[in-house]
């Protein structure tokens, strides 16, 4: 309203806290709400909005920031490049040609002038007023099924305009993408032009040339960086253009199929209106659940069959497990190898005994007994020297712990010894 | 090989053998068992659908006891499996079907309301501040008040809205998620709630379609009883 003001030469560039003041009370009855008090509001403008100039102090004037603010505001209101005719903008690009390209600066402007400047301006203005239509088509659409059927009947009317228009625009979007077709064959032109001139240089190079190739290096980069910016603009404008589109396509489609049975859509649609309504009059807030639901309320089930997958040890019964005895394999010829062992071994025994037997009664009966002339019978009656050993051994023994025999043994080894395996000396047991 | 409308096929399981159905009929059976609305997103499941649905319809009526059913709605189709008119069919047990809690269910009608509010949008997404404008600003304000907050006033405190609002609203939409009739999308910038709303959130207005239908009668029957 200030910078309006000014404009309109109403009040100065420096203003007074009178004019803020006069200004608030107009905003206000514009609203129809109540005046607001005018010094918290200035003291909030003087953080960005406002400042006191230098050579006027008790004045106020608006800041940089606020000028640019309100131009935002305006561009964003009034989309001024819209309203340029975007074909004829764009038809000076598509005159662009290579050969006009003398140098990097050349481009560099070129680029500058039409991307960053007017061109690119006015495209984007026109895919931002195209997106307006399509949000206004949209959310007039979305009044439209919850009307009566002869308010509705305007509504679709009205959008069918607005469609009209949208299609007009994007038309002439897509065009301008057509355009850059054959901007891009010019540009990879360009490019290639300062591709060549950086390799025209010999391999081996003076320092001269040296210098000369960085500078080429340079500006095929730049030329690079710059075809690189042009086509990233024009698939972010395809890219804007196709959402618009496809929106707008799912809009139309959606209204042509309520067209078809608008009294049952909407019908449905006022219901559920006043089924969210009722609802939420029956709902109640809960210190203890938070968002409640009447008893009486009818609640529906839907189909819900939990799954779990769990991995177990698979056991095939539970509480104390079975103990398997496993029969153990016999190995036969083991066995009866040990089972001969044992039989041998046996048998030894029992001739063991029996020879001792025999002696100690022979001893008992004759008083006296000369070993010696016995072990090498005992050995060849029983082809066993591991007897006579042991009936030897067992006749000590016997003859040791008895206090009725002594034992003689002369450390001599007779002539018949020497001839046997086994040397023995002469030993005789005697009956005292 | 789409035979939606096919009524010549053999009423039998032999289209297990298929391979495709091997591959894929794990996933589908537990998706579909677990209550999950299926969309073209769910590309090889929504394929197994469309190209053996009389077959798995056979198979889930005669198994289950549940319908195998196909909605057409918004240019688009979902499948989900329900139980017959009069029977929960084997899934009878009260652990293998649920009820829709009080708070899904007060959830799910402002979500259907919201559905429709962006009827002609192609992509119907909602973040929370489209929630804290529909509590604070739409028609029944007053009455959004009064339920989430217990009071009435301009605006509430953060973690009022954090705690009343945002964590009822979340734990419902993790549900819904898993349903279909919701995707969760990425968060943003600290931002609490982001998510589009599918078609299958059509189920939902099913699911009450009597009371929709008649909503005079359902109203007064309902009043009248307390």
């Amino acid at each position: 309203m200030l910078h309006k003001k000014i404009i309109n030469k109403q009040i100065n560039k420096h203003f007074t806290y009178k004019d803020i003041e006069r200004c608030i009370k107009e905003v206000a009855l514009m609203e129809s709400s109540s005046i607001p008090h005018t010094d918290p509001i200035v003291d909030g403008l003087l953080k960005y909005y406002l400042e006191h100039p230098r050579e006027e102090r008790f004045k106020y004037a608006l800041t940089d920031f606020a000028l640019k603010f309100v131009k935002l505001i305006d561009n964003k209101l009034y989309s001024p490049y819209a309203k340029f005719p975007l074909r004829d903008t764009f038809k000076k690009l598509a005159d662009f040609t290579a050969s006009d390209i003398k140098s990097i600066d050349d481009f560099n402007r070129w680029y500058e002038f039409n991307f960053e400047g007017n061109s690119g301006t006015v495209i984007i203005d026109h895919l931002e007023s195209l997106k307006d239509y399509v949000n206004k088509a949209i959310d007039e659409l979305n009044i439209y099924i919850n009307q009566d059927q002869d308010s509705a009947l305007k509504t679709a009317e009205n959008v069918s305009i607005l469609f009209e228009k949208i299609t007009a625009k994007s038309d002439e979007i897509k065009d301008t993408l057509l355009i850059s077709n054959s901007l891009d064959e010019e540009i990879e032109q360009v490019v290639d032009y300062f591709l060549k001139r950086k390799n025209s240089l010999p391999n081996t190079k003076t320092p001269e040339q040296k210098e000369t190739h960085k500078i080429f290096r340079e500006e095929y980069g730049r030329a690079v960086q710059i075809k690189k910016k042009v086509d990233e603009f024009f698939v972010e404008v395809e890219y804007k253009l196709g959402q618009l589109l496809d929106r707008s396509a799912y809009a139309s489609t959606q209204l042509i199929t309520v067209q078809d049975n608008f009294k049952n859509k909407s019908a449905v649609r006022i219901n559920i209106k006043r089924f969210l309504k009722f609802t939420l009059e029956q709902a109640s807030f809960s210190k203890k659940d938070g968002i409640t639901l009447s008893e009486k309320f009818p609640l529906k089930s839907i189909v819900s069959e939990r799954f779990k997958h769990v991995g177990l040890v698979y056991y095939e019964e539970f509480g104390i497990q079975k103990s398997y005895v496993i029969e153990p394999k016999v190995n036969e010829a083991h066995l009866e190898l040990q089972i001969s062992k044992l039989d041998t071994e046996l048998t030894r025994q029992e001739n063991t005994a029996r020879w001792v037997n025999h002696f100690k009664k022979q001893l008992n009966d004759d008083g006296e007994i000369d070993f010696s002339n016995h072990f090498y019978d005992i050995a060849l009656k029983e082809n066993d020297a591991l007897i006579a050993l042991k009936v030897g051994f067992e006749l000590v023994e016997f003859a040791r712990h008895n206090n009725g025999y002594e034992i003689k043994i002369d450390r001599e080894i007779p002539k018949s010894s020497l001839s046997q395996n086994i040397a023995l000396w002469k030993m005789k047991i005697i009956k005292k | 090989m789409e035979n939606e409308n096919n009524k010549e096929v053999s009423q039998n399981f032999s289209f297990f053998k298929n391979a495709d159905v091997q591959e894929y009929f794990a996933d589908l059976n537990i998706e579909l068992l677990s209550g999950r609305h299926i969309q073209n997103d769910r590309f090889y499941l929504y394929k197994l659908l469309k190209d053996y649905f009389n077959e798995l319809s056979y198979y889930y009526e005669k198994v289950y006891g549940l319908e195998l059913i196909m909605e057409s709605r918004e240019d688009s189709k979902y499948y989900y499996v329900d139980y017959p008119d009069a029977s929960k069919g084997a899934l009878a047990n009260p652990s293998r079907h649920k009820k829709l809690t009080q708070k899904q269910t007060l959830i799910g009608i402002i979500l259907l309301n919201m559905y429709y509010e962006r009827y002609f949008e192609s992509k119907k997404e909602v973040r929370f501040a489209d929630i804290k404008k529909e509590i604070k600003e739409s028609d029944n304000n007053i009455l959004y008040k009064k339920l989430f907050f217990n009071k009435v006033q301009d605006d509430y405190l953060e973690g009022d809205w954090s705690l009343k609002v945002i964590k009822p609203f979340k734990s419902v939409l993790r549900e819904f998620n898993k349903l279909g009739w919701i995707t969760n999308l990425a968060v943003e910038d600290g931002e609490d709630i982001h998510f589009v709303l599918r078609e299958p959130i059509i189920r939902f207005q099913k699911l009450y379609e009597k009371e929709i239908t008649n909503f005079t009668e359902f109203s007064e029957k309902y009043l009248s009883q307390l």
